[in-house]
């Protein structure tokens, strides 16, 4: 995949069908959950995995783009949502009054924090999980599911980079995006985009066939690889199943939802008290690696 | 014994109504090593894919004949069966490697064939050895060169243990570092282990004496087929050009038997009287003025590792220059520093004694032209002539005159074709057009031969004579040693960042241990000084009358 590496640590070491799991887990209940502490505990957590993996440089610069994605959330949720009772500021236009309130600014944070769990859970995916298991393991449900899957994650980074060659040789042809105007940088970086897609078809195509030739999909597959289940595998495959499972009944039962308006309702106890166990559950991995080596360290 | 028979063989791609192939019949032996030449668009790697099954099953299209592998239909046989018994090799190494890792990719073909895993287990030990992978079976794919990943697509397919391999231009993209260690790989696995090798290649320098065979194809047809030594024989004057340089010389020299490696041909030289002379070094007599200035040049990419290293040199009106090297010189980055893509981190690049910085980016791009290794990356626009008219527009000039270009450089029936569609003769054939539309004062090319036939480089190169003939300037960047003899001006030996040597191509590449052309190796102990096979046909030709007379 596209960040996939591997480093010396304990969250590298477990079997990739539970750091499949780890990261789709994060990426499904950041979709389900609605609470503001809950995402933040979640968010928090994959932060701690992400870092904990060695993988902070990826995630920052990952982060770092979804940030902008973030304060726009915000931004539009505050200027353009027209409910909440709680005023911030408030002026006249036009003899019409216009207001902020701190129900629109609280939703927009808190989806956001949303978009940035959701993102942490692809970051986490793209770095953990190993693209060959994945490969084989979609192999199980279908030669043609797991040969797009992988052709599409194959082609990503070429296109990346396609992407970046093109467009410098086209800058210095003297294809000028930046001083055009709209409709001719619109129609640049399309023509642009046209002549990617093209030669990024042909190349799948060409993929396509080396595999073929490869004997793919000519009758069943046999495995080199064979992955051993752990103990700390079944620990956190269980940890994580547990918040997923509380999770579920924090959602059938409403602790996960939250009501943003008309007005904020209050944090209570219990909302703390499950936040800091999905936190707990969620960062286990982290900590598992980090007791690991202090363990290392004193032995 | 047989290996593969091919009968009164047709085939026509599909949408199309001349055929790719026209009545092919040959028989291949099992161990031969067979060399499939010809220019571009002449069927060879059609051929290719129909011996590897991807014709008609991958491709569709109408075919008509019979090919038999071991005897039996090949249309007959079962994709599993194929897949193990024929290795297929194609030109691009990014487009043969699938998965992530090394060893992932080592495994997959086996994977797919259902081999048990100890069965595996041994062939990833055996291959990875042989191939010299071992070191590097936990690595990334991506981070391994364009060399080690034709290696690796190689070791894939013989882990199965093939009967035959095909293998199409797998030396097209490699420097010459890596092609060689790819043909010695090949040599071994047919020598050693007598797998049947069909291989069709444009760089016939380095794989004619490797071959037991030749089979020459013209136009869908096969025109003609015999040892390497007889090519002369069954070629008629017009075609020599076809021949890398030394056979080329012999052959011109009117000899049946021709030489294929230096050692051979010195044994060939011995029966000829050579006189001295032959270098050639040409001499503009007008005041040739400085285009590009390159004073103490500098480059690091972050985090500040140094790749172009105090670089002093000037390009004049008229240079045709060539910058060879091994890969990770420099020579693309010295290439983009001065187009002006890349800011130099220290010293100057003066164009016409003006700081390069200084000149605005649409200045920049209608005086100096860039052409990038994949000549895709140049071409955005959906039809030939669109891409000719872009250029004309960017010099304010008339777009009337796209179909003038068009015409000139032989490419008027192709104006509404898409350029992607064109062959790689072709795709040239437009880069220069385009080139010709923006006029540029000089001109960046990066690997241009690469890919090309023996005639699109012939072609390339007098195109380069003509527009150093026209006053303007050129820098080369290619790792064509007979390019860089027969078309070069002036030739740069970047080493690591640093200029290891420049000036004429006689100074660099005479006596040169590797950066000479064969031509020039054969005449090494006879003075040297002789580069091209034109200048050792005089000399040749002039001993011969020198020998009647006495």
């Amino acid at each position: 995949m596209y960040f996939y590496r591997t480093w010396d640590n304990l969250i590298y070491a477990l079997h990739p069908l539970v750091l499949c799991f780890f990261s789709l887990s994060i990426v499904l209940l950041a979709l389900v959950f609605s609470h503001p502490l809950y995402l933040l505990s979640l968010f928090g957590a994959s932060l701690l995995v992400i870092m904990a993996s060695g993988n902070g440089e990826v995630g920052k610069s990952y982060l770092f783009y979804s940030l902008f994605l973030f304060l726009l959330i915000v931004l539009i949720n505050l200027f353009f949502s027209p409910g909440g009772s709680t005023v911030l500021v408030s002026w006249e236009r036009g003899g019409e009054i216009r207001f902020l309130t701190l129900e629109a600014m609280v939703y927009g944070f808190t989806m956001g924090v949303r978009l940035l769990t959701v993102m942490a859970g692809f970051v986490l995916f793209s770095c953990l999980v190993d693209p060959d298991w994945l490969f084989d393991f979609l192999g199980f449900w279908g030669d043609k599911i797991s040969l797009l899957f992988n052709l599409t994650l194959r082609l990503f980074p070429l296109v990346v980079d396609d992407y970046r060659r093109i467009s410098e040789v086209q800058a210095l042809r003297g294809l000028d995006y930046a001083g055009e105007k709209w409709p001719g940088r619109i129609k640049g970086k399309g023509l642009l985009l046209e002549a990617l897609l093209l030669s990024n078809l042909e190349r799948a195509r060409e993929m396509a066939k080396v595999l073929s030739l490869k004997g793919y999909g000519t009758g069943p597959r046999s495995h080199y690889y064979h992955y051993l289940w752990r103990k700390e595998d079944y620990m956190i495959l269980l940890t994580t199943f547990l918040g997923l499972i509380l999770s579920i009944l924090a959602f059938i039962y409403g602790w996960g939802r939250y009501t943003f308006y008309p007005e904020l309702t209050g944090f209570k106890r219990g909302d703390y008290v499950l936040a800091g166990f999905i936190f707990l559950l969620f960062s286990l991995p982290a900590l598992g690696k980090w007791s690991d080596e202090v363990w290392k360290r004193l032995k | 014994m047989e290996k593969i028979k091919i009968e009164n063989l047709t085939y026509c791609y599909p949408g199309r109504e001349e055929p790719a192939l026209k009545g092919i019949n040959l028989i291949l032996g099992e161990g031969e090593f067979v060399l499939l030449i010809g220019e571009s668009g002449s069927g060879k790697s059609t051929l290719l894919k129909v011996l590897s099954g991807l014709i008609p099953d991958f491709y569709g299209g109408s075919y008509e004949g019979e090919v038999y592998i071991d005897g039996l239909k090949l249309r007959r046989m079962r994709n599993r069966e194929r897949a193990r018994k024929l290795g297929f090799l194609g030109q691009n190494p990014e487009n043969q490697l699938f998965t992530a890792r090394v060893e992932k990719e080592l495994v997959l073909a086996m994977e797919n064939l259902g081999f048990t895993r100890e069965l595996m287990r041994k062939r990833v030990a055996e291959t990875a050895g042989f191939f010299n992978l071992t070191p590097y079976l936990k690595s990334k794919v991506a981070w391994l060169s364009g060399g080690m990943k034709q290696k690796l697509a190689l070791a894939s397919l013989t882990a199965l243990g093939p009967e035959v391999l095909l293998l199409d231009e797998p030396l097209s993209q490699l420097d010459p570092q890596s092609a060689e260690e790819i043909l010695n790989l090949l040599v071994r696995l047919n020598q050693e282990y007598g797998i049947t090798v069909v291989m069709a290649e444009q760089r016939l320098e380095k794989c004619l004496s490797l071959a037991d065979r030749v089979v020459w194809m013209e136009k869908g047809e096969i025109r003609g087929e015999g040892t390497p030594e007889e090519l002369g024989s069954f070629w008629g004057r017009d075609k020599l050009f076809l021949l890398p340089s030394l056979p080329r010389l012999f052959a011109l020299m009117g000899e049946k038997k021709l030489p294929l490696t230096v050692k051979e041909g010195r044994k060939h030289l011995a029966a000829y009287e050579v006189l001295q002379g032959g270098r050639q070094e040409g001499e503009h007599g007008q005041r040739r003025e400085a285009v590009l200035q390159v004073k103490g040049l500098w480059y690091a990419y972050p985090p500040g590792k140094e790749v172009l290293k105090n670089l002093n040199f000037t390009v004049y009106e008229h240079d045709i220059w060539i910058i060879m090297g091994e890969n990770g010189a420099g020579k693309t980055t010295l290439l983009k520093v001065l187009s002006g893509l890349l800011p130099a981190s220290r010293g100057k690049v003066l164009f016409r004694g003006e700081d390069l910085r200084d000149l605005p980016l649409k200045e920049k791009s209608r005086r100096i032209a860039y052409i990038p290794q994949n000549p895709d990356d140049y071409f955005f626009l959906p039809t030939v002539r669109e891409e000719v008219i872009f250029n004309l527009e960017q010099t304010g000039k008339n777009k009337e005159e796209a179909d003038s270009l068009l015409e000139q450089f032989g490419l008027a029936s192709y104006h509404a074709f898409n350029p992607r569609d064109l062959s790689m003769g072709e795709k040239q054939r437009l880069l220069l057009a385009c080139v010709a539309a923006l006029e540029p004062e000089i001109l960046l090319m990066d690997e241009p031969t690469r890919g090309l036939d023996y005639k699109g480089k012939e072609r390339l190169g007098r195109w380069l004579k003509d527009w150093g003939a026209k006053g303007k300037a050129a820098l080369i960047v290619s790792h064509d040693v007979e390019f860089a003899a027969e078309y070069g001006e002036k030739v740069m030996l970047l080493f690591d960042g640093e200029i290891a040597a420049q000036g004429s191509k006689y100074q660099v590449m005479d006596n040169s241990l590797f950066y000479s052309p064969d031509i020039n190796r054969l005449f090494a102990s006879r003075g040297g000084g002789i580069l091209t096979c034109e200048e050792a046909c005089a000399v040749l030709s002039r001993g011969r009358v020198q020998k009647q007379v006495q």
